[in-house]
């Protein structure tokens, strides 16, 4: 297909951020985020399976700063694309498509990303 | 390419672009997977922060026991569809040269298939340990 010079809607740079449009891609980042996870994931049954050092390596790897920093990163996520995805399962079914209703759904969502993430620090720490 | 193309017939040049026709069992078996990592990915979490031991032994006793094996190896079977699943969908949307999406997709989903394969092998030693 031949490439068309003219801009793509929508024009993110003249776009005002809104609550909607910023935890549709808050949404996607989540995923993919949690697409990494999945690396850290196949490693953890790896390694219990390459025996008690291979193991042993692995746990100090996320006791460090840099993996306590990604654990974190992919606690949020989760908790984030899990009340988020049921949002979006709620929509599926034909509810919650009013404005208020959205806005609502939304800081709902932001509320328990921000609870179940706190919850998570005390097991990470 | 386009000399090559004039002597096609108009019904031949259209053919293989369309609808591969898989875009609701895409859509039907994301919210499946969805649904199931509500409390896989749940389960596992709280698995993780309360009961599977720290040390090598104790991990590897608790895997030994097949239900939580079975629940782990659900877990991530299931995030590893619904991962390949969403990802492809990012990659349609922002890669639009039609040879790299193709060849996104087939990086990312050959690399989802080893890491599957790296997990069974995994969970068989596992048992021998």
């Amino acid at each position: 297909m031949t490439q068309s010079k003219r801009p793509l809607s929508p024009h993110l740079q003249i776009y005002k951020p809104q609550m909607t449009s910023v935890l549709s891609i808050l949404h996607r980042f989540a995923g993919v985020s949690l697409s990494t996870g999945l690396f850290a994931l196949v490693y953890w049954i790896y390694a219990v399976a390459a025996g008690a050092s291979t193991y042993e390596a692995m746990l100090s790897c996320y006791q460090g700063i840099v993996g306590k920093v990604l654990l974190i990163g992919w606690c949020v996520s989760f908790f984030y694309h899990l009340s988020n995805g049921i949002r979006h399962l709620v929509w599926d079914m034909g509810h919650g498509f009013e404005l208020p209703h959205v806005y609502v759904s939304g800081w709902i969502v932001l509320a328990t990303t921000a609870l179940f993430s706190a919850m998570s620090l005390v097991f990470i720490f | 390419m386009q000399n090559a193309n004039a002597k096609r017939s108009n019904m031949s040049k259209a053919r293989g672009l369309g609808s591969a026709q898989g875009g609701t069992s895409h859509w039907w078996h994301q919210r499946l997977t969805s649904v199931a990592l509500t409390f896989l990915g749940l389960w596992f979490l709280y698995a993780l922060a309360v009961h599977i031991p720290h040390t090598h032994e104790g991990v590897v006793n608790w895997m030994q026991n097949a239900w939580n094996m079975s629940l782990v190896l659900l877990t991530i079977l299931a995030a590893l569809y619904h991962g390949a699943l969403g990802l492809q969908v990012i990659i349609e949307d922002y890669v639009h040269t039609e040879w790299v999406k193709m060849a996104c997709i087939y990086t990312m989903k050959f690399t989802f298939v080893f890491m599957w394969v790296t997990t069974i092998v995994a969970a068989i030693r596992i048992q021998s340990l």
